[in-house]
């Protein structure tokens, strides 16, 4: 176990130092610090020497990969991406332009991102797999196939439509949650009704049929059939048997939603005005704050590799036949 | 299994009953109750601002906070039009002093270039005084409470109020001659991070400025030479010790700014918050040790004496409060024409401000932003902005979408134009459509570039983008409407692609353009000695559907011509870079005035300010020493005939060269509830949070009245899904009594399917 989890570190830290670079190497082949300096100048009247001043103070006055001016390893330690990476392998993730602590900004914001997304988590994967089970029930049966058209149809749907439409009809025709808007505990709790609602019924589409066939494959196996000779009803048979052995799929999945949930949200929090972290990464992205994007892709890759290796655990405690080596 | 489900029918049902009765209270606000019944005012914003602290900000989006908290020397009259300068924190607005290269007085009408320095003496209005704040706060024996904090004790603390002020016997000050001097000096600081680009403009004309900057930043360099590149902490510099030759305190109340040479523009930077008193108490304050690693900042925590304090800001929410220490302002009591009838007169030489507060929300989507408006929950949509109405107004002009809504609602839009222009420029040093290199060329270059302005229809332009531009004015030369030197009816009309007809201008037939495009070497859209098609290649600033229909516009235009138009879509930064590299042919751009007078717009024509030689805002790189010449006596002399006749001269010039199809004038719309009052559109005048009044005592009754739950909706899905699990129950009992023969049967037929 312990070996693993070593192995398994040392091959994360190498995908997220892999992840900085692609980042770096992205972000700057379409900007320039000339062009960050410019947006943040406010594009009018910028004269050269305001440009070269703004790249100064924020370190970005330096060759991007290899300093052939300076000798010896200053020639790779003297340039913005050595600058930039040494921080973040310290896990300091730097300043915005505008001067703001990005640490201190993603603590400000993994609050109401974390309060959309562990209800959406819980009752988004909840709610799957309870209609999953009870089209088990009517399986093959034409209430399970209008279960099936409606759940294609909701796959079929985009999450802006569902953001659209929830906010015309929970917020403008129905006037029973605000349409937009975030305030801190406890009065939060009104403002995320509605984006819950609204990511919630987008993910029980792909979801939920995702665990339908899960179960179906679960349930042509024997020990159904020997379950069912017992005398078991057929609930007493999903809820017991069928569910138990399908957990494995479905940590899957549900570990895969998960980092989408806390990274992801981006068009949900940017519709609802909720100050996440998704919003905080499209402001990074609209402003060309490079930092403000590096912290998010690594602060994304990293939840996305802790959950893989929470996953892992979480198949070894749902199936004592897994062993992690 | 049946008993279960009958109580969740039962449940349902119940469910059902009870919500079915609409609910008598408002459940979507997304404000307390109170709040909304009280003098607060309520707006959106679309982005965070960048930059509070007034030697940084010169953005447009951030204006409704820098100027709500900080005032500049002078402003402009809220209700007057054309804009008219007045003083603000400036008794009035100052007559310089002429004196010559030996500092002998001049008198007023003395030559320009006779002129060495203009000197400008401002009177300071007595009893301007500082919000309060830590900075400032002293305790009973004098000594100033937050001044000498260390690391620990900034430790966890984010937030003004962080740093309790209740205690102190003294939290403000009045602001003097020596704090303006003090934030001039912040604008040459590189101690300021970011400060604003002006300052290269600003320190050609302010004496002084440029070599206190070039000192400073020796100062500043050597300073951080001796500290680590981990550690670039700098202590606080006090700016105070540093001369500043240009400007000096004459005494408490009497501020002195000397200008290089006459530059009768100077006044209206006076008018923007580079210009505002900032105490030396706050800088030092801010530059504590561990102050700028906790955001606490002139950005986060600007210190001001507007009427407003800014007391919370985050993420999504920005509240400014009235300034307790605000002196004595008050509503003009004169206007324009109309503005009676619109009630902008009615609370005339009351008290300024009206508001106890204004509380922002962000909204980054219009889609929210327009129906929370239409829900009474914005007073006035994103108030930096005036393009936000234009689609509510089309819905209104067409009686289509929510005009009913708008009507009964009591909405009030209105309709200016506002100092900016939308354009096609070309570029000139471009071999086909730009200057051209002998003579011949030259006059056919031209008569191109005047085909293409007639066959550019920005009438239709303007109808079909509608909600990009609103109700918008197609462009007859470089000057927008509302400022002096712009004409107006039959003597305004661009000659090259207007004709006066029937009392008003007429674009040019097409027919006019093709005998140009002929005369210019291209009969039919082909080069007459090569018979190859004529490709113009157009520059756009965006890419994405937003711009797709704008972009088909633009290639129908010159196809009416027979010209193929390649479209080359770029991002922003590559449309700059291009632009600066001049490697555009043709493009779309705009501009958006600094200040309302003409010589901002007719500076953009000038060689001087050629994008590419000189990085300058003169996109087309036109170039022509007649224009430059009449340029350079018009921008130094004050309205008057004298300079009316130069400015049209310069206008004729631009028409014929024609660097410009002129494009558009864009319209502004102000969008506002029937409960607020003063609300008088501008484009220019950034400080009108302090003129505006609400009624919330009405905004409560409306928006209760707007906001009716209806809950019913949830009672018919509850139903549906309750009957929806009889059938559900039927076939479960059914499968669970079924014998086996039956069931395998069933299976058996399922697995078929």
């Amino acid at each position: 176990m312990i070996a693993y989890l070593i192995r398994r570190t040392i091959y994360s830290l190498l995908v997220l130092v892999g992840i900085n670079f692609v980042t770096f190497f992205l972000f700057f082949s379409v900007n320039t610090p000339d062009d960050m300096a410019r947006l943040q100048l406010g594009g009018k009247r910028v004269a050269p020497q305001a440009i070269e001043r703004w790249k100064a103070e924020h370190g970005y006055d330096k060759p991007l990969y290899l300093n052939p001016r300076a000798g010896g390893l200053e020639m790779l330690t003297n340039t913005v991406f050595f600058e930039s990476s040494a921080g973040i392998l310290r896990l300091d993730f730097g300043k915005t332009v505008e001067g703001r602590d990005i640490g201190w900004e993603l603590g400000k914001r993994v609050f109401p991102t974390l309060a959309m997304a562990t209800p959406v988590f819980i009752i988004a994967v909840g709610l799957s797999i309870v209609f999953a089970l009870g089209l088990m029930l009517f399986r093959y049966s034409a209430l399970d196939t209008i279960g099936v058209v409606v759940l294609v149809a909701l796959m079929s749907i985009s999450s802006l439509f569902f953001i659209i439409t929830g906010q015309f009809v929970f917020g403008r025709v129905m006037a029973i949650t605000p349409l937009s808007g975030y305030t801190p505990p406890p009065g939060m709790f009104k403002f995320l009704v509605l984006p819950i609602v609204v990511y919630v019924l987008s993910q029980l589409g792909p979801d939920t049929r995702l665990y339908r066939t899960i179960f179906l494959e679960e349930m042509s196996k024997d020990y159904v059939r020997t379950a069912r000779a017992k005398g078991l009803s057929e609930i007493a048979v999903l809820l017991r048997h069928v569910l138990r052995n399908s957990l494995i799929p479905i940590i899957t999945s549900a570990g895969l939603l998960l980092p989408v949930l806390l990274v992801g949200a981006i068009v949900l929090e940017s519709f609802f005005g909720i100050p996440g972290l998704g919003s905080f990464t499209i402001d990074g992205i609209n402003n060309q704050d490079f930092g403000v994007v590096r912290a998010m892709v690594f602060f994304g890759s990293f939840i996305y590799v802790l959950t893989y290796l929470l996953t892992d655990f979480a198949y070894a405690w749902a199936d004592p036949r897994v062993r992690l080596q | 299994m049946s008993a279960v489900l009958s109580k969740l029918l039962l449940v349902a049902a119940s469910l059902a009953v009870l919500l079915l009765p609409a609910g008598c209270k408002v459940a979507n606000q997304p404000y307390p109750s109170d709040e909304i019944a009280g003098n607060v005012f309520y707006t959106s914003f679309q982005e965070r601002p960048k930059y509070l602290d007034p030697a940084s900000s010169y953005a447009l989006n951030e204006t409704p906070w820098t100027y709500a908290i900080y005032e500049p020397l002078l402003g402009y009259h809220y209700l007057k039009r054309p804009y008219t300068l007045e003083g603000r924190t400036a008794v009035e607005v100052p007559t310089p002093h002429y004196l010559d290269k030996d500092g002998k007085s001049l008198p007023d009408d003395a030559p320009a270039e006779q002129i060495a320095t203009s000197v400008y003496t401002f009177k300071l209005k007595p009893g301007t005084r500082y919000q309060p704040h830590p900075a400032l706060a002293k305790d009973a024996g004098g000594r100033f409470l937050y001044h000498d904090l260390q690391p620990e004790q900034i430790k966890g603390k984010y937030s003004l109020f962080d740093f309790p002020v209740d205690q102190a016997a003294v939290t403000t000050r009045e602001a003097t001659a020596e704090d303006y001097i003090y934030q001039i000096k912040r604008l040459a600081s590189p101690y300021v991070p970011t400060p604003v680009p002006l300052y290269n403009l600003l320190n050609q004309y302010i004496v002084g400025l440029k070599d206190l900057g070039e000192r400073l930043k020796t100062e500043h360099n050597a300073a951080l030479q001796t500290k680590s590149a981990r550690d670039q902490y700098l202590p606080w510099r006090d700016l105070r010790e540093v001369p500043l030759k240009g400007v000096r305190a004459v005494d408490e109340h009497t501020l002195e700014i000397k200008v290089i040479g006459k530059y009768p523009q100077f006044k209206f930077w006076l008018a923007m918050t580079m210009f505002v008193p900032i105490p030396w108490e706050a800088d030092r304050f801010y530059a504590q040790r561990g102050m700028a690693d906790n955001v606490l900042n002139f950005n986060a925590w600007p210190v001001g004496t507007g009427p407003f304090m800014l007391t919370e800001q985050g993420a999504n929410r920005y509240v400014l409060e009235r300034n307790p220490n605000y002196r004595e302002e008050l509503y003009p009591g004169e206007g324009m024409p109309g503005d009676r009838e619109h009630g902008w007169l009615d609370a005339a030489g009351k008290r300024l401000p009206f508001l106890d507060k204004a509380v922002f929300n962000l909204e980054k989507e219009r889609e929210p932003e327009e129906s929370k408006f239409m829900q009474g929950y914005y007073d006035n949509p994103d108030v930096s902005r005036l393009d936000i109405g234009f689609p509510l107004l089309k819905e209104q002009m067409d009686k289509t979408g929510r005009w009913q809504t708008i009507r009964d609602h009591g909405t009030n839009m209105v309709s200016t134009l506002e100092p900016s222009n939308w354009y096609i420029g070309f570029n000139m040093l471009d071999p086909v459509v730009g200057k051209g290199d002998t003579p011949d060329r030259q006059e056919k270059n031209r008569k191109l570039r005047q085909a293409l302005s007639i066959a550019t229809d920005w009438e239709e332009y303007a109808a079909v983008f509608f909600d990009n531009y609103g109700p918008s004015e197609a462009a007859m030369g470089p000057i927008p409407p509302g400022l002096f030197g712009y004409v107006s009816g039959k003597d305004g009309v661009n000659p090259v692609t207007h004709v006066w007809q029937d009392g008003k201008a007429v674009r040019r037939p097409i027919e006019d353009a093709k005998r140009l495009l002929a005369e210019a070497g291209y009969p039919d859209g082909r080069a007459a000695q090569t018979g190859k098609p004529l490709v113009i290649f157009y520059d756009s600033n965006g890419v994405g559907p937003a711009y797709q229909a704008r972009l088909d516009w633009q290639v129908k235009q010159f196809a009416k011509l027979g010209v193929q138009t390649e479209v080359r879509a770029n991002d922003y930064n590559r449309f700059q870079e291009r632009m600066r590299k001049g490697n555009e042919q043709i493009y779309f751009w705009g501009w958006f005035a600094d200040y309302p007078d003409a010589e901002n717009y007719l500076f953009l024509l000038t060689t001087s300010q050629g994008k590419v030689k000189f990085d300058g805002e003169n996109a087309s790189n036109y170039s022509n020493p007649d224009y430059d010449k009449l340029y350079g006596r018009m921008k130094s002399l004050p309205d008057g005939p004298e300079r009316k006749v130069l400015m049209d001269q310069m206008v004729q010039l631009a028409q014929q060269d024609a660097p410009w199809s002129f494009g558009i004038f864009p319209g502004s719309t102000g969008v506002y509830q029937q409960w607020l009052h003063n609300a008088k559109p501008s484009g220019v005048l950034n400080d009108r949070i302090r003129y505006l009044r609400v009624d919330g005592a009405l905004r409560a009754r409306k928006i209760a009245e707007w906001n009716q739950p209806k809950v019913w909706p949830l009672g018919v899905g509850l139903i549906l899904f309750a009957l929806l699990l009889w059938p559900a129950r039927r076939h479960y009992l059914r499968r669970e009594n079924a014998n086996a023969r039956a069931t395998r049967i069933a299976v058996a037929s399922g697995e078929a399917k």
